[in-house]
């Protein structure tokens, strides 16, 4: 350890500087708060008082007041002993992080992304007036009774999509007296995704068979992938007529990708002169709104396609392309 | 974590909040109201009400320029009541002002701060007016009641800390002795003050250098104590408590004062004659004055003895003293000569006085013989001892010696040695105390000198020697055996302490003031002088100062230790079924499956035996017998469930093992 200082000056300080301040995400999911991860200050509010404790030490001094003494001393113990309850309010707190399961939390741009962080009291002693802090966002008056567990909901802010790095957080408390500050970093490897904010009223998405109708056969970015046998229910602008006029049979035709979609949720369907987080802004509304009403969609982005498909997972998967697009993750 | 910064006031205080601020003001502020003048009180407590009305009514706070002008007028008000702005009572009454205003205009969560810090200084002011027993018990409250609201502004009006707020500062105050004990002990007392002491003019009751008329009688009626005596041994006979302080030789109209002496010329000591030892406990009396028994022959530190004999404090006594002192129980003494004030007589009142002096004068040209002639007059012409004294114009002496004969010791002192200076013998008032009450309740035995036992008698020189006499004796002389109570006709505003009678109530009060005299002996009186003392007692009054320091560091970390381990370590209750469980958990985490925070013991084990599948019988048989220990409620299978469960846990491999064989599978 010492010899480190010497050897490995700049891994001494890396490793110091993590040990004091945990700027990387290294804590295991359960960390137990104790002595070498708790730090205690006085609150402003601490240090006026001690500034007070000094008047009234001299004042009993000059004027010979040993009853001014005994009370001054008396508030030094109590500050003393308050130390120690601020201390004891974290000491052996544990905290444990996604509690919720692997999933990692999700929300769009905008709104808040919800971890959860448990908190864990082994003590025979109530925690109180606790305080959870992320950089985004924090929970106060945490209250934990004894031998109990509180899972504390922490919403933090999001203002970019992407993938978001919940950070250190600092648990801290003032309890009881407001006169000294207890806390402790603890960085856990946790991350939130966060989708591109929807846009607000977008045009209506363009269902595939208007589509067709539109630009007629073939037109637009899919390209013909193939045909299959008819099948009862398969939309009749997708029935390959010039085979079936050809007297080949009833073949239904299919597209790279959409095999099957009701909606088409493209990037080369947006207006071109739209830009980059305008485009992600409608296509999420769309992939929204499509999984709302139960519609099968494709997803189409440079570089990237999402087969047909419909339900939570669909949408999660859609959503998740839609943040990360273009963000080398 | 963002730093506040240094000009964000906090958080708002809420109404509630507001209320518990001002009880801690208010209980800061109740002790003083005795020692302030009422109007102070008054207005403080009506600026606190003020305050949670306007709360109540949910009205906005008061502008800031009437707290600006409300501190000017307070400012104004004190100056006017006092005479003075700078001094410790001004200052005491305006502080007591300024806090009750802050609340007023308290808007933020620091303001509560600094209204708190005001409040617990507040708390040690009331001490600059007494230290007594009673002082410190009404400052209690207040050092609760301040602790409780730290804690309360801590947190939202709704939270459950409210319920308990005044336990836990209990509480926390408790776990506060040790250490403040220990502070109290070793923190190194200093001797002087740190900076000078502006005496205060508001002056107590009690003896000075000068004695306007019927200032003594006004000293007598208060029953305040003027001292505590120790006496090793026994005490001195009644007759011989003459408890000697200002001596006034110098007459100026009607008015006596002491004669401008330095501390040069210190007399012989009187070394012969029947020796008294023991230890005074003066309460401060803002004058320059130890008392001692007639006639001192040591001085205690600090102090002189004049060439008439009086003990002088090189300052003035502004707190309690503590001092050992012997005396030579003597009515004679001879070592200095009369000086010039003591001859001195104003040549232009008093005619009447003069005349009969210089009458009686012819008759008995023997010093010793006129002397007993002017004292055995005051009995003939059946003078009256009385607090009753008339208002006497500018020949006082002639009034009270021709026309009222009524008087108390002042006016029997001073006449006396109006007449003996008329007649050309030089003579002097002595002032001090007379008497003095035993105190042996509770197995002690002190002396309590109350106000009260005021006293003023005569030395005159005669045969080379100043002899006293004490005309009183003359017309009351159970003044000189049983105090005043016993000296005054029935029906005189006797203070209640010189009164003769006994009651519960006087003995309740001899029983307190048994309190107090120990509560000054160790608690008050602890100063420099005791805690060097205590040192030498504990071996290490010559110690070094570094030694000193280790000793004082020494036990305040152990002190600190001591709360330490209190608050901390706390045994946690062991449920021998969790314990049995976690031990299970703590090995299945070793081997690299750790309980998930939500995962029930089922869930667990079974995820547990999906990688042991060897031990899938074992891990379910102790989830279930855990399950039934825990939430079961068959209670004739609990003995089975916990054997159950340490036959599992004892046949489940140690967690290394474990590691293997998932490593293997």
């Amino acid at each position: 350890m010492i010899g480190q200082v010497f050897s490995d000056p700049s891994g001494w300080y890396k490793s110091t500087r993590q040990r004091f301040w945990r700027m990387a995400p290294t804590d295991p999911k359960s960390v137990r708060l104790t002595h070498n991860r708790i730090y205690i200050l006085p609150t402003s509010r601490g240090w006026a008082f001690a500034f007070t404790l000094v008047l009234m030490l001299l004042t009993s001094m000059n004027y010979g007041l040993s009853l001014g003494y005994a009370m001054t001393f008396l508030l030094g113990g109590l500050m003393h002993a308050g130390m120690l309850h601020t201390y004891r309010n974290l000491s052996r707190l544990v905290v444990d992080a996604a509690i919720s399961g692997e999933n990692e939390p999700a929300a769009f741009c905008g709104e808040h992304l919800v971890f959860q962080v448990s908190l864990r009291n082994l003590a025979t002693w109530g925690r109180h007036g606790v305080k959870l802090a992320a950089a985004g966002g924090f929970v106060e008056n945490i209250d934990i009774p004894a031998e109990g567990t509180k899972v504390v909901e922490l919403r933090v802010a999001t203002k970019r999509r992407g993938r978001l790095a919940l950070g250190r957080l600092t648990l801290d408390t003032t309890y009881p007296l407001g006169l000294w500050r207890a806390w402790a970093y603890v960085h856990f490897p946790l991350h939130g995704l966060v989708y591109p904010q929807p846009e607000t009223n977008p045009p209506q998405p363009p269902a595939i068979g208007a589509g067709e109708g539109a630009n007629g056969e073939g037109s637009g970015d899919d390209e013909l992938s193939g045909l299959r046998t008819y099948q009862p229910g398969d939309p009749l602008p997708r029935v390959a007529w010039k085979t079936a006029a050809r007297g080949l049979g009833l073949f239904t035709k299919e597209f790279e990708g959409s095999a099957g979609a009701d909606l088409r949720v493209s990037w080369w369907d947006l207006p071109p002169a739209m830009q980059v987080e305008e485009r992600l802004s409608r296509m999420t509304a769309w992939v929204v709104l499509a999984a709302q009403r139960g519609q099968q969609f494709v997803l189409y982005l440079p570089g990237a396609t999402l087969a047909a498909g419909r339900g939570e997972a669909q949408r999660g998967k859609a959503l998740a392309m839609l943040a990360l697009h273009d963000l080398g993750e | 974590m963002k730093r506040k910064s240094t000009s964000d006031p906090g958080p708002p205080l809420p109404g509630p909040h507001l209320v518990w601020l001002a009880a801690a003001i208010g209980c800061a502020q109740l002790p003083l109201l005795t020692h302030l003048p009422a109007w102070v009180g008054i207005t403080g407590f009506s600026l606190l009400a003020l305050r949670i009305m306007l709360e109540h009514r949910r009205s906005p706070s008061l502008p800031a320029w009437t707290l600006l002008l409300a501190c000017i007028a307070a400012g104004i008000a004190v100056r006017l009541q006092y005479g003075y702005l700078i001094g410790r009572e001004p200052c005491v009454a305006l502080l007591f002002l300024l806090v009750s205003m802050k609340l007023v205009e308290a808007k933020s969560s620091r303001d509560g701060t600094s209204l708190l810090c005001l409040s617990a200084f507040l708390t040690v002011t009331q001490f600059f007016y007494g230290q007594s027993v009673v002082s410190a018990l009404a400052a209690m409250p207040a050092v609760l009641t301040i602790t409780a609201a730290f804690i309360v502004i801590q947190h939202p009006a709704e939270s459950p800390i409210w319920r308990d707020a005044f336990p836990r500062a209990a509480r926390m105050l408790l776990q506060g002795i040790p250490l403040a004990f220990v502070f109290f002990l070793l923190f190194p007392r200093i001797s002087g003050p740190l900076w000078g002491v502006p005496t205060d003019n508001s002056g107590r009751t009690g003896l000075s250098d000068t004695m306007e008329p019927g200032w003594i009688r006004e000293v007598s009626l208060s029953d305040d104590v003027a001292f505590r005596v120790d006496f090793e041994g026994d005490p001195p006979p009644y007759g011989f408590r003459y408890w000697r302080g200002p001596v006034l030789s110098q007459l100026d109209g009607n008015v006596w004062r002491s004669a401008p002496v330095g501390p040069r010329n210190q007399p012989p000591l009187p070394a012969q004659g029947r020796h008294v030892a023991y230890t005074v406990i003066l309460e401060p009396n803002n004058q320059r004055y130890f008392l001692a028994l007639d006639l001192p022959s040591t001085t205690p530190d600090d102090a002189y003895v004049t060439p008439a004999f009086e003990l002088k404090s090189r300052t003035a006594i502004t707190r309690q003293v503590r001092y050992r002192q012997e005396s030579v129980l003597m009515a004679r003494h001879g070592a200095v000569g009369p000086g010039f004030f003591d001859k001195r007589l104003p040549q232009t009142r008093n005619p009447r006085t003069r005349a009969w002096s210089r009458e009686l004068r012819e008759r008995y040209p023997d010093d010793q013989a006129f002397t007993q002639a002017v004292m055995q007059n005051f009995a003939r012409e059946k003078f009256v001892y009385s607090l009753q004294g008339t208002v006497l114009g500018d020949d006082t002496v002639d009034e009270f010696l021709f026309d009222t004969k009524t008087g108390f010791c002042e006016h029997f002192a001073s006449a006396f040695v109006y007449v003996l200076r008329a007649a050309g013998i030089p003579a002097r008032v002595v002032t001090g105390y007379l008497g003095g009450e035993m105190n042996t309740v509770g197995g002690l035995s002190y002396m309590i000198v109350r106000q009260s036992d005021a006293h003023a008698w005569a030395e005159a020189w005669i045969g080379g020697g100043w002899q006293r006499f004490d005309p009183t004796s003359m017309v009351a002389p159970a003044r000189l055996e049983r105090g005043l109570g016993a000296a005054l006709r029935e029906g005189e505003g006797v203070p209640f302490f010189a009164r003769l009678e006994a009651s519960w109530w006087r003995d309740l009060r001899l029983n307190l003031d048994a309190v107090n005299y120990g509560w000054q002996r160790w608690v008050v009186g602890y100063n420099n002088e005791r805690q060097r003392a205590l040192w030498s007692d504990a071996g290490l009054g010559d110690a070094s100062v570094w030694k000193l320091i280790l000793v004082l560091t020494g036990s305040v970390v152990a002190a600190a230790g001591l709360i330490a381990l209190l608050v901390l370590y706390r045994r946690v209750r062991v449920d021998p079924v969790l314990a049995a469980w976690n031990k299970l958990g703590a090995r299945l985490a070793r081997a690299g499956l750790p309980r998930r925070p939500n995962e029930g013991p089922l869930a667990y084990c079974t995820r547990a035996a999906q990688r042991w599948p060897r031990h899938a019988a074992t891990l379910d048989a102790a989830a279930h017998a855990y399950c039934v220990l825990r939430y079961g409620r068959v209670m004739r299978s609990e003995d089975d469930a916990w054997s159950a469960l340490r036959r599992a846990l004892s046949s489940l491999p140690r967690s290394r093992r474990l590691r293997r064989e998932a490593a293997h599978s």
